[in-house]
């Protein structure tokens, strides 16, 4: 045999020693941990040894021979249930099969080492009996039959290398039927793969007038070109298992050296990645592994003395979840301390004191992504100073992906990592600004919205420097295209509204450009939003944040291919690569990650911040309701008008008292009766009376209390009511808040069918019909209130808002009785609109009632000093109809009320 | 590979002209020069970067020449050229006002920079040939080439 055939006999028994070792690592572990000897697993692992220490030999590796020679007595007697399986014999076996993997890389470098050391420990363990006492306690000794065994295995392996290994490759191919292919030819299939997609678009492109064959044909490639791009990607395709599997050494070394005791659980293994994605994660994922080990989970003492069990859980799961795929690391750990987390920030200078007042929990907890962080408070040397999140953060990134956390103290952490199944050919949507065209991946887009002319001032508004769309009851911040990417305007919106060429342009001299007009430039802008125009806005998602990004044009659907941008480009934040159009031109990959940290930059979230705090101010918030968010079961969201409560009592068992069939609780010596919300609405029973609480309110003249379980939150709702799909008695509606559904509650309505009151009240027979006046700009509340009246026997006319008030005033002179009005309305508030109305003599003497949402003394003073003669809350029906009653009955109607 | 390094004696360069310099580049670094000047701008790209082409199915980065030997860019004009070099398997263009010729030099014609050069322009130049009653500045690929991370400004946006 020649030298390079010898060479080449030797690469292929040290693939073939690398294959058969590592499955001889996840082999052990998994007879470690599985508690019961499983004699096959031995067996497989006894061969792979075996077959290493052979082929060893034949090339006279001697350190790999000896060393395998000692490994293979060690499981020869395991085999026979001569030794038992021990974290100590598994923890030698372990290292030695390490060792071996690190004199395969280098056999004939390494051919000489010494490995007496590790040989000893294994005759060690060897020597140790089994613990099965019906086996013969005394070991046999292997060695004196070695070199027979030597010499007839040297033999075999003789046999078997001289024949190219196709034997051993064919048997693997009947149990698989799998095949090697070289990496290099499966790259060039994506390549080829890649410029297939491109050509397609070209030809989809100039279908214009082509002959039906040329139709059809085209028609058929485009179908087998996907086809074919789909199965090229399936070759890339690989098990997440692969990388996972590696973390169970990992975590057992790692929790050995730090002393603590974890168990590790592994879903999702079969969860399949383009291979470049899955060679890339292993770093960052070992990353998060090692911190979850060294800062998340406590040592057992630790743990026990906190009332945790001994063995902390750390799981590492893969999912596909809407065209990506995400990756968990969970561990029950310490969790991630806000407060360590805000002083680490401030004393690294990453954000401000004010910046940190600011930020919630979950957002403090993410500073921890950001560049020159730690909060190892020591330098531990398995996982250094705990820096690299940044690096893991920006790793993850450049493979398109996005990791987040979330994390409660004391209970432990949760690392979601979120990629794209493939980097190489994409689906998205293609935009245009400037006569520019860029790409946003599908995989980053959550809707498309476009804002017709008219809307957009009302829904897109600015607060200071920020942009904000509103949408569905949130704030969403806005960024226009040609801001995040620094597009020069080129082009404006002409006299005749059409657009014209700016003569200047060039497309590369930036300079002339410059020349632009500052004035000019921002008549522009404004123009470009004026009521003329009509806006497009993608909403896009990187990570937990989302955003929207204004756009000139929306233009295509497709598919593209990601093609790198070059070396000189690589500091260009904003894009994740280019693409060649089917025209040939080129379209920019937006990198909608890197574009958004524009937006939550330190200054970004502030202004965000106060845009959504000057959103609350603002008049356009006319159905806000302050409300308490209650649960009872934990499954139902239940809202309640804050306004209305008078006080929450906290229950306890010897507080409470049944009498007559009825729950009361005595406080301050007299009963309040407690109502259980589920024997009027539908929703589930609170789960333990005696851990609850009453909220206390006044009621058809007494107090009642309405038991809930929890109180969750007090909040300012701006989001619309929704009285068709929860309709039911005792709700009133349903709203969204903070993306959950929550039931309005009629708490009057629960008081009055549990207590047994009629729904009409007797009251004293007028000698006319009063005219109430309601003016009020929301349907809902102004059908509540025309509601409340009616049925209590008064006549009520509506208005929408101040104006119309005013003009009904006028068509009914002499008729009118009483006003109930809103504050916050368009056009005319009720402020202005009392004014108005106690300036005319006609109407000056009438009894106005304002309603309202919200209460502050601030607000009730204006009233006051506008001329209002009482505040109420909206949906207080009892105190409204009570007031009512007592202008209209209880008092003289020729008392004047002006203005203060 | 620098001209002192040529495999070849005499050695084939391209003439070309960049705003006030008559620049020299051993033809064997060059890919292809042609007039694909369709170029889409990378915005907040350094301010060296013209933009991206598509040549033949490849993002090529093209670099501002002039603005690399300090020199306002230029406009695009009739005679305007797109020089492809490859470097370390990378492919970068360069906009050029105009090319003149290919010529072939003898090594040992090829005299120091002066002073005055290497003062603006350190690395850019190699040397300087004559040719007839031009002074032929040799590029420096590696210069031309660098993405002088420490150097470049983003083009200020306006």
């Amino acid at each position: 045999m020649s030298d390079e055939e010898d060479a080449e006999m030797l690469q292929v028994f040290l693939e073939e020693a690398r294959e058969h070792l590592d499955g001889v690592e996840g082999a052990l572990l998994s007879l470690e941990s599985s508690g019961t000897v499983d004699m096959d697993v031995i067996n497989e692992i006894f061969r792979a040894v075996h077959s290493v220490k052979g082929g060893a030999g034949f090339f006279g590796l001697n350190a790999i021979k000896t060393l395998s020679h000692a490994m293979e007595n060690v499981l020869g007697k395991m085999r026979k249930a001569e030794l038992s399986v021990t974290p100590e014999v598994i923890g030698v076996l372990l290292k030695s099969a390490d060792t071996l993997v690190k004199l395969i890389g280098n056999p004939v470098e390494t051919a000489a080492t010494d490995v007496s050391g590790l040989v000893q420990e294994l005759e060690t363990v060897e020597r140790i009996d089994a613990k099965t006492p019906d086996l013969p306690p005394v070991a046999v000794e292997v060695p004196p039959k070695t070199d027979v065994l030597d010499t007839n295995h040297g033999t075999a392996i003789a046999t078997t290398v001289q024949k190219p290994p196709t034997v051993d490759k064919l048997a693997a191919a009947v149990a698989e039927s799998s095949i090697r292919v070289h990496i290099g030819i499966l790259d060039r299939l994506m390549t080829l793969a890649g410029e297939l997609v491109l050509t397609r678009n070209q030809l989809l492109q100039s279908q214009d007038g082509a002959s039906a064959n040329s139709v059809d044909a085209t028609q058929r490639i485009d179908h087998i070109t996907t086809e074919l791009q789909d199965a090229i990607m399936a070759t890339r395709m690989q098990s997440i298992g692969i990388v996972f599997q590696k973390f169970r050494r990992v975590v057992r070394d790692l929790a050995n050296a730090l002393g603590k005791e974890v168990d590790l659980t592994l879903e999702g293994e079969e969860v399949e990645l383009d291979r470049s994605i899955v060679e890339a994660i292993g770093d960052p994922l070992t990353h998060l592994v090692r911190n979850a080990l060294d800062h998340g989970i406590e040592r057992p003492e630790v743990r026990s003395a906190r009332d945790k069990p001994r063995r902390g859980n750390l799981r590492l799961s893969a999912f596909h979840k809407a065209g990506q795929v995400i990756i968990e690391i969970a561990d029950d750990g310490a969790g991630i301390d806000p407060a360590k987390v805000r002083a680490k920030a401030l004393e690294k200078g990453i954000c401000t004191k004010d910046q940190l007042a600011g930020m919630s929990e979950s957002a403090v907890i993410k500073l921890i992504f950001r560049p020159g962080f730690s909060t190892a408070t020591e330098v531990t040397e398995v996982s250094g100073r705990g820096v690299g999140m940044d690096v893991v953060h920006s790793n993850l990134s450049k493979l398109g992906g996005i990791v987040d956390v979330q994390s409660t103290v004391g209970a432990g952490s949760l690392m979601r990592i979120k990629l794209p199944l493939t980097l190489a050919i994409i689906p998205c949507l293609l935009v245009a600004e400037e006569r520019e065209s860029f790409a946003i991946p599908q995989a980053n887009l959550i809707e498309l919205h476009r804002i017709v002319a008219s809307e957009v001032k009302d829904r897109v508004r600015r607060f200071g420097d920020v942009l904000v769309l509103r949408l569905r009851g949130e704030l969403i911040p806005l960024i226009r295209l040609r801001d995040a990417l620094g597009i020069p305007t080129r082009s404006y919106v002409s006299e005749s509204d059409t657009r014209e060429l700016d003569q200047r342009q060039t497309g590369f001299d930036r300079r002339q450009d410059a020349l632009l007009d500052e004035q000019e430039r921002r008549r522009e802008t404004d123009r470009r939003h004026s009521h003329r125009s009509a806006v497009n806005i993608a909403i896009v998602a990187a990570g937990e944040f989302r955003y929207g990004i204004m756009v000139e044009q929306l233009l295509d659907s497709l598919e593209i291919v990601v093609k790198p941008l070059g070396r000189h480009l690589r500091h260009c934040d904003s894009y994740a690569g280019a693409t060649i159009l089917g025209d040939g031109r080129l379209a920019l990959i937006l990198d909608v990650v890197s574009i958004a940290s524009r937006l939550q930059s330190a200054d970004g979230s502030e202004a965000l911040a106060s845009a959504k705090a000057a959103a609350h101010k603002t008049s356009d918030a006319q159905d806000r309701m302050t409300l308490m968010l209650v649960e009872n079961s934990g499954e139902e969201l239940m809202a309640i008008p804050l306004g209305l409560i008078e006080r929450i009592e906290r229950l306890s068992r010897s507080d409470i008292q049944h009498v007559g069939g009825k729950r009361t609780l005595t406080y301050r010596g007299r009963n309040l009766p407690l109502l259980a919300i589920e024997e009027v609405v539908k929703v589930k029973p609170s789960r333990d009376i005696a851990a609850a609480y009453a909220v206390v309110y006044r009621s058809h003249d007494r107090e009642v209390g309405l038991i809930v379980s929890s109180l969750i939150d007090i909040v300012d709702s701006v989001a619309e009511l929704d009285v068709l799909t929860h309709r039911q008695p005792g709700v009133f509606g349903s709203l969204l808040v903070d993306g959950h559904i929550a039931l309005l509650l009629d708490i009057h309505g629960i008081a009055r069918d549990l207590l047994g009151i009629p729904e009409v009240e007797e009251k004293p027979v007028p000698e006319r019909t009063h005219t109430i006046l309601v003016v009020e700009d929301s349907r809902f509340f102004r059908e509540r209130i025309v509601e409340f009246n009616r049925q209590a026997g008064f006549d009520v006319v509506a208005a929408e808002d101040g104006m119309l008030g005013l003009e009904v005033l006028e068509q009914h002179v002499g008729e009118i009785d009483l006003i109930i009005t809103d504050i916050e309305m368009p056009r005319l508030d009720g402020f202005e609109f009392t004014r108005r109305v106690r300036a005319d003599k006609r109407f000056a003497h009438l009894p106005i009632i304002a309603v309202t949402s919200l209460m502050g003394e601030e607000a009730e003073l204006r009233g006051k000093q506008a001329g209002i003669t009482e505040y109420m809350i909206k949906l207080d029906r009892e105190r409204i109809m009570q007031r009512v009653n007592h202008y209209l009955f209880g008092q003289s109607k020729d008392t004047h009320w002006s203005a203060a | 590979m620098t001209v002192a390094h040529a495999a070849v004696d005499p050695a084939q360069i391209a003439v070309f002209h960049v705003g006030r310099y008559v620049c020299g580049l051993l033809i064997s670094s060059i890919q292809e020069i042609n007039k694909n000047l369709v170029l889409t701008p990378v915005h907040e790209a350094p301010a060296f970067v013209r933009g991206i082409i598509n040549l033949r199915g490849n993002i090529v980065t093209v670099i501002d020449l002039s603005r690399k030997l300090g020199l306002e860019s230029t406009g695009i004009q009739p005679s305007t050229r797109n020089v492809i070099v490859r470097h370390d398997r990378e492919m970068v263009g360069f906009v050029v006002d105009a090319v003149d010729d290919i010529v072939e030099i003898e090594m040992s014609t090829i005299l120091p920079t002066p002073s005055h050069l290497t003062k603006e322009l350190g690395d850019a130049f190699q040397g300087v040939v004559q040719l007839g009653n031009e002074l032929v500045a040799l590029l420096e690929l590696e210069y031309l080439i660098s993405d002088h991370n420490a150097n470049w400004a983003a083009t200020p946006t306006p």
